[in-house]
């Protein structure tokens, strides 16, 4: 009798053999090899985050009054709690590094230009997400120093002209100590929300490009790039366990009624830039508050860095050592701010 | 005939069709939109023009009280010659709430090092305004703050 292979049970309703059998074949030049690595360290650690944090929601409280316990009783009482909110924390850090060197990558590549106009647009917008995401995370817990982060974050919303005080509303909900119920909703949805579509738009940008046999020294997607990825995503996660273990986060003194800022705060590492502009902008410049300018001239920045490839479209050089420049600039301050 | 797409009135129809699906598109969109952002606005609170008491001998024995008023921090504070001010302990540069430093003399914010005098004046940093001022009425030997039309200066 003769017997009819079958196609398995997976490939029947999944039929991805196409796709692989092209991913087999893809090829990209050294420099793309070595931002694809990046990527898929990222995207590991995006992983990583998603399921510490998917973990992590199933104790966190967000009231100001119950958020502090909530995490305090998953530090002292949950198994494994303190391991796993510290990956949470560290992992955080971790993606927002790899991200800079990322976009860094991008830029020495000019990997910004035409055709990888909307990808950069797309990392850029990830990277503001991770920031905003890192930053709220950072609230969550509602210490001391988170109080006053918040006010100063409120603060600043409040300075973006014309649209402040409805933004600030919207961000950080009505006076009364509700805005943890907003910050929680803007870490565990709108932001992971805005970071996926943007992941998206890159994936799909990556992706399509992935076709043709390449130049001679073209390296192989599969396996040669996949595993390079593998094995820094396992680094990158061994670094983090050890961290997390040896090191583990603290809880942060717990806020007094209206807590006064009397002691210098410093900021966290990645706003590191933005708290120095702050804090040295004089009162006033050109009539209007201080911090009102620096608020407006970092919304410019955002908009400057989204459009960097359109500056740099006649073949010019401008745009991409402008963003060399603010990024080394920035990662100088960020330096300075973690060594202190 | 009308049914050419290549016919010269068939390419201004399309445009037509196009813009009005994008005007459509966007319609849509702004139906949607509106209405989640003024969800997500919440509804102004009320309490303005509450007040709150406070014991004089609390301030006096230690420089200075937090009190709220509504949700407002204002900070009592007590003047060399025993005179009281009430003032809001909000950072007029972004919204810290600045505390008593005793050594000093001075009130502080810590978040960007603004330093205000206990009347209120800017004596150095970011801020660009002094802190506002609430009226202190005394009242069954209690103080009381008036949350109702601070003023600033």
């Amino acid at each position: 009798m003769e017997r009819v292979s079958q196609p398995g049970f997976l490939a029947e309703r999944y039929p991805v053999e196409p796709l692989l059998r092209r991913l087999r074949e893809a090829r990209v030049d050294p420099a793309g090899a070595a931002l694809g690595a990046l990527g898929l360290l990222v995207v590991a650690l995006l992983g990583l985050e998603l399921a510490t944090g998917a973990l992590l929601a199933l104790y966190y409280r967000p009231e100001r009054e119950g958020a502090r316990a909530s995490v305090q009783f998953v530090v002292t009482r949950v198994e494994y709690g303190e391991l796993v909110r510290s990956l949470h924390g560290y992992g955080a850090h971790a993606l927002l590094l790899a991200l800079l060197a990322l976009l860094g990558g991008v830029l020495a590549a000019a990997r910004h230009r035409k055709p990888h106009e909307v990808a950069w647009s797309a990392l850029v917008l990830v990277w503001f997400a991770a920031v905003a995401q890192a930053f709220t995370g950072s609230l969550l817990p509602w210490s001391a120093r988170s109080a006053l982060d918040a006010a100063v974050a409120s603060g600043a919303v409040e300075r973006v002209p014309v649209a402040g005080s409805a933004l600030r509303a919207l961000v950080f909900g009505p006076a009364g100590g509700t805005e943890l119920v907003r910050l929680y909703g803007l870490h565990v949805g709108a932001l992971p929300a805005l970071g996926t579509l943007c992941l998206l738009a890159l994936c799909l940008h990556v992706g399509g490009r992935l076709v043709g046999e390449g130049t001679a020294e073209a390296e192989r997607v599969w396996p040669t790039l996949a595993l390079r990825g593998a094995a820094l995503g396992c680094f990158a996660f061994a670094v983090l366990l050890a961290l997390a273990s040896r090191r583990p986060l603290p809880l942060g003194a717990a806020p007094s009624l209206g807590a006064a800022a009397s002691q210098a705060v410093a900021p966290s590492w990645f706003l590191a830039p933005l708290d120095l502009l702050l804090r040295r902008a004089p009162a006033r410049v050109l009539g209007l508050p201080g911090a009102t300018v620096v608020v407006v001239l970092c919304l410019l920045g955002v908009l400057g860095a989204l459009a960097l490839p359109a500056i740099d479209r006649r073949g010019g050089r401008l745009g991409q050592v402008l963003g060399l420049a603010v990024l080394a600039l920035s990662l100088g301050v960020m330096g300075l701010a973690i060594l202190r | 005939m009308s049914d050419d797409p290549k016919a010269p009135g068939s390419l201004g129809r399309r445009r037509l069709l196009d813009g009005a699906l994008a005007v459509g598109a966007c319609g849509a969109a702004g139906a949607v939109a509106v209405p989640a952002v003024r969800f997500a606005t919440p509804p102004s609170e009320g309490g303005a023009g509450t007040s709150v008491t406070v014991r004089r001998e609390e301030v006096l024995s230690e420089g200075a009280k937090l009190v709220f008023v509504g949700a407002e921090p204002v900070l009592v504070v007590a003047l060399s010659g025993g005179e009281l001010r009430a003032l809001g302990a909000r950072c007029t540069h972004l919204g810290c709430t600045v505390g008593l430093d005793r050594a000093s003399g001075e009130l502080r914010c810590g978040c960007h090092g603004g330093r205000f005098g206990l009347d209120g004046r800017v004596l150095s940093g970011p801020p660009p305004a002094p802190l506002a001022q609430y009226a202190v009425t005394a009242r069954d030997g209690l103080l009381v703050v008036e949350g109702r039309r601070p003023w600033r200066g």
